[in-house]
């Protein structure tokens, strides 16, 4: 469409505020983080620069190397429980067995609480005398009873557990919408050439789906390096730090002990480890016709 | 965008062999199993709730003893709780407007105007939506300190408007690419400036997507909580998420109380969900986007 | 009408707004009134007091934002008003805020006349760099009775001092009387004692020590801290959290070898749940006993069966010292009115302000010895008997030292308590290296 000449202005004003937000409001404090982490700051008084200084530190804090760890498990489970675990439950759903539609709410519901409700709430849950330790009283399986939030060798999986609890629904539903939309004459062919239901799913359905569970991965990725919510009010970061990660790290480091160049620092490490999926993910978002 | 075969996904009826049906029995216990197991825990969330601390203690979770009575809502409503909301709706509807007009104004121009490095721009704001968020959160803190609005509602909603302003702009953008440009061109020719465009033709036809944006959109900004978190400090300003720690730190390991004030929260949200669940979903799925 | 202007407010500008016009006002009020005055202490109470009624002496406070309760700063400002004529700005903003703008309140050229703040290191760090208002002549005009645990904590490296302190609470370590009685046990005075007190509990059934460390991992430090107090003494503790001692060596070790003896008598649950549920036990006659702060919260039902005991003597020529955090003013060297915030100091060093600020929190002492006997509750007043009778008073260790060297620490000692894995090497080596980190930083 043409632009008139009196609309130049009008053009500019739709277009520019919102740029000007993105690029005042986000990709600026970006940067000044950016430069930040080359700092030693502590907000108030005037800041040093020491170059790469943070993060070198950073590679000999041996709290670093436990949150990246931590970082990993939850990447790996949370990643693999979820992604997995929301695409089965999309591919049962969508052969419609009976009550499909109470189960979808059922496992839907969840989103509807932020992560910081599902924290409390599984913080309530796997309490000492909580739901899952009456639980298993209950069934007869005392001597797995413990103290699922104060045992270091247990607690990240106990908050991954939440985690996984809400996220499961949100993917589900994304396949169930990737599902209705693969092309149902191909499913019919390869249904006439006599192939069983796993040939039908590795063949004609999972490579349909491909590009939903290319960006199911994206986000995920991106979503297990900056989570912060559901630890943050599971665990703080303890016992004894033992499920601290990047982003509570980050938090403590800036809020707690004001060394704003050793958080931003970490503030970059994260944005450097989503950044390669940011980029996959963003290429495949914008389509190529726009020139 | 092509749109793909939409023909109901339905296994069509015929001579349905055992071992199908078999598996399909199957997977109803599976699945009914497996959604009790998912409800249970908002279940005994509600239930706790209901119950007084004191018996909590002596009969534990699991039980009906003491009896259920609401109050711990009515404890927690006047603990805190009403101000918590109050503080988040002040938050979320105005950086939900802001955003929704904004967006469109965005997705606009750049979908139906030759804007030069159109792709870059877009490329710019989702990318916006894609960083850590633990990335902006000094430069805000500072940034809102140096401007005088600390611990203010307006820091908070001007970092939402921001940081969504890439993905709902994505939104708008890839649905109005897909209007009829017709409706654009016999604009154009009665001689209507971009303004009214915008106004009198655009916006009407933009609701299911700015529907779904404002119910994700709501959604996301309501259940934020670094932001208010890194901007807010004082309780009467608090959101309900930051509100939330805050009565644990007041409440700790009364329960009952905290259980109240979750649910109190989730409201909002669910009354969304409920109500309107069709656009919730249609803005989780396009783009597939967190 | 009340001339308190009362703000609450987290932002910094709304002080720097303020403060200004005030400044210029009060430098000229001083000009004008006390130009012929001599500077010293001996000015005679009406000209001092000509000066302050048109001096306006500001005081940044803090809140924790307890909905519903008023900051009692206001009440004792509008007490000072009425009866000096005097004006007062109160500022209070929440704690959290307080604390990142602290630096900035002292080292602003218009800083607030008067702030409250914790005694402890980081307002000593302020003493010894110079940037505190020197308030000797307060203390030696009007709190002379002070405990000299007190006026200790209150006196920086060259003798004077900086502080005004105004409530305290005591720590110790709190049991039910009638569980003792029904028991058969006895208030335990030396380590020896207190080992086979826990062990006979253990064989009793009962969980000896109650605790919870879950979001509060600081409960273990207090451990910690009353055994260092205990086998090395205060200065070497101070020294240790000032990074001067390494947290590998002989004295470190000396305190863990004693902190083994009673590991076993902790609470299991200690890492999993949050202190106040760790008390439970404690009022369920379920566990014996625990070491905690005054601010223990006591249901009514057992007002009268709560008590403590001193934390045991380990060394007997170690002289008995007490960890007390106490709250109090300071001000800053660059404030504009020095005569008149000190003599407002002088009105809250009376015993009538201090009783505002400990009204309904029945833990709190003040800081004034002359606060009548029956106004604090039996506990209470053996607390305060309890502190009056120590050689010499601590803060804590977060506040002996800094938030950030606590976090390692209250780590460290959390774990051990919680039996985590881990030897004790590691456990100390990862302390000492976080220790030496935070003192790197603070010293670049």
């Amino acid at each position: 469409m043409r632009l008139f000449r009196g609309d130049r202005f009008a053009a500019i004003a739709l277009l520019g505020i919102p740029l000007l937000f993105e690029v005042v409001w986000v990709m600026w404090p970006a940067i000044q983080s950016i430069g930040i982490s080359t700092l030693r700051w502590n907000g108030t008084s005037d800041a040093t620069f020491i170059g790469g200084e943070n993060f070198t530190n950073l590679l000999s804090d041996p709290l670093f190397m436990t949150a990246l760890g931590n970082n990993a498990k939850w990447l790996l489970v949370f990643g693999v429980l979820s992604v997995l675990g929301g695409l089965a439950l999309a591919l049962v759903l969508h052969e419609q067995i009976k009550g499909w539609k109470i189960y979808r709410s059922a496992f839907f519901t969840p989103i509807a609480v932020s992560f910081v409700v599902t924290g409390f709430i599984w913080k309530w849950m796997f309490a000492p005398s909580g739901v899952v330790n009456s639980g298993l009283g209950a069934m007869g399986l005392e001597k797995f009873v413990t103290n699922w939030l104060g045992d270091e060798d247990l607690v990240l999986w106990a908050v991954i557990v939440a985690a996984v609890w809400r996220q499961v629904g949100y993917v589900m539903i994304l396949f169930l919408a990737a599902l209705k939309s693969v092309d149902v004459s191909t499913i019919e062919a390869a249904t006439v050439d006599g192939a069983n239901y796993w040939q039908r799913l590795r063949n004609v359905v999972l490579p349909a789906l491909a590009p939903s569970v290319a960006t199911v991965v994206a986000v995920t990725v991106i979503d297990s390096m900056r989570t912060f919510d559901i630890v943050w009010s599971m665990t703080q970061g303890g016992p004894f730090n033992s499920t601290q990660v990047l982003s509570t790290l980050m938090w403590r480091e800036a809020f707690g002990n004001y060394n704003l160049g050793y958080a931003s620092a970490i503030a970059v490490v994260i944005l450097l480890l989503t950044l390669v999926f940011v980029i996959l993910y963003l290429l495949r978002a914008i389509p190529k016709e726009i020139k | 965008m092509t749109r793909k075969t939409v023909l109901p996904n339905r296994p069509r009826k015929r001579n349905v062999p055992l071992t199908t049906k078999l598996v399909r029995a199957l997977l109803v216990v599976v699945m009914s199993i497996m959604s009790v197991a998912w409800l249970l825990p908002v279940a005994a969330t509600v239930l706790t709730s209901l119950r007084s601390f004191d018996s909590i203690l002596t009969d534990g979770f699991l039980s009906l003893a003491g009896g259920l009575s609401f109050d711990n809502f009515v404890k927690v409503w006047n603990g805190g709780a009403y101000t918590y909301m109050l503080n988040s709706f002040a938050i979320t509807i105005p950086a939900l407007i802001a955003l929704l007009i904004l967006a469109s104004m965005a997705g606009f121009v750049l979908s139906r105007f030759e804007i030069p490095f159109a792709r870059g721009i877009m490329l710019v704001m989702l990318a916006g939506n894609l960083l850590p968020q633990q990335i902006l959160l000094i430069p805000y803190n500072k940034m809102a300190e140096s401007l005088g609005i600390f611990d203010t509602h307006f820091a908070v909603i001007i970092a939402h408007v921001g940081f969504q302003m890439g993905f709902f702009t994505f939104i708008t953008y890839n649905f109005i690419r897909q209007l009829p440009i017709e409706i654009f061109e016999a604009a154009r020719i009665d001689g209507c400036s971009l303004w009214r465009i915008y106004f009198n033709v655009l916006l009407p036809v933009l609701r299911p997507p700015l529907a779904a944006l404002g119910t994700l959109g709501f959604a996301w900004i309501y259940n934020d909580l670094l932001f208010a978190l890194a901007l807010i400090r004082s309780t009467e300003n608090m959101p309900v998420t930051v509100g939330l720690l805050s009565l644990q730190g007041q409440f700790v390991s009364d329960y009952t109380a905290l259980s109240a004030s979750a649910l109190i929260s989730a409201v909002p949200t669910i009354i969304l969900f409920i109500v309107l669940q069709r656009q919730f979903v249609s803005g989780l799925t396009v783009g597939s986007v967190k | 009408m009340s001339k308190v202007r009362y703000k609450e407010k987290g932002s910094e500008i709304s002080v720097r707004n303020v403060a200004a016009p005030l400044a210029v006002l009060s430098s000229i009020a001083l000009l004008a009134g006390c130009a012929t005055a001599p500077a010293t202490v001996a000015t005679s109470p009406a000209t001092v007091a000509a000066d302050c009624a048109t001096t306006t002496v500001s005081i940044q406070t803090w809140n924790v934002g307890e909905s519903g309760t008023e900051d009692p700063m206001i009440s004792v400002a509008e007490e000072y008003m009425a009866s000096t004529g005097n004006d007062v700005e109160v500022n209070s903003v929440n704690v959290e805020v307080f604390r990142s703008q602290l630096p900035t309140y002292i080292s602003s050229n218009t800083p607030p006349d008067g702030l409250k703040w914790l005694a402890g290191s980081t307002s000593r760090g302020f003493a010894e760099e110079g940037s505190l208002l020197d308030v000797s002549d307060v203390w030696a005009n009007n709190m002379s009775d002070y405990p000299a645990g007190l006026k200790a904590l209150s006196t920086d490296s060259t003798g004077k001092q900086y502080f005004i302190p105004t409530n305290y609470y005591w720590w110790g370590v709190f049991y039910r009387p009638s569980l003792f009685e029904e028991k058969g046990y006895s208030v335990p005075e030396t380590w020896e004692e207190f080992t086979s007190l826990a062990k006979k509990m253990e064989s009793d059934k009962l969980t000896p020590i109650a605790i919870g460390t879950s979001g509060a991992e600081w409960v273990a430090t207090a451990w910690f801290d009353y055994l260092n107090l205990r086998i090395n003494g205060a200065q070497f503790h101070r020294e240790l959290l000032q990074g001067k001692h390494s947290f590998t060596g002989p004295e470190v070790r000396a305190v863990f070898d004693k902190f083994a003896e009673i590991q076993p008598y902790f609470d299991p649950n200690s890492a999993g749940q949050e202190w106040q549920a760790g008390l439970q036990p404690l009022y369920n006659k379920a566990a014996g006993m625990t070491l905690m702060g005054g601010f223990l919260p006591i249901p009514e039902e057992m007002a009268d069966d709560i008590d403590f005991f001193a934390f045991p003597t380990i060394d007997p020529s170690i002289p008995r010292v007490e960890e007390a955090p106490t709250d109090g003013f300071f001000a800053s060297a660059n404030t504009d009115a020095p005569e008149c915030t000190k003599e407002f100091f002088a009105y809250l060093s009376t015993a009538d302000a201090q009783l505002k600020f400990i009204e309904g929190r029945g833990s709190q002492i003040a800081a004034n010895p002359s606060v009548p006997d029956d106004y604090y509750s039996d506990l209470t007043r053996k607390g305060r008997d309890h502190l009056a009778g120590a050689a010499d008073i601590t803060q804590f260790y977060d506040r002996d030292s800094s938030q950030e060297f606590a976090t390692p620490a209250n780590a460290a000692n959390a774990k051990f308590i919680a039996k985590g894995k881990g030897s004790l090497e590691e456990i100390l080596a990862e302390w000492q290296a976080a220790a030496e980190r935070v003192i790197a930083e603070q010293t670049k």
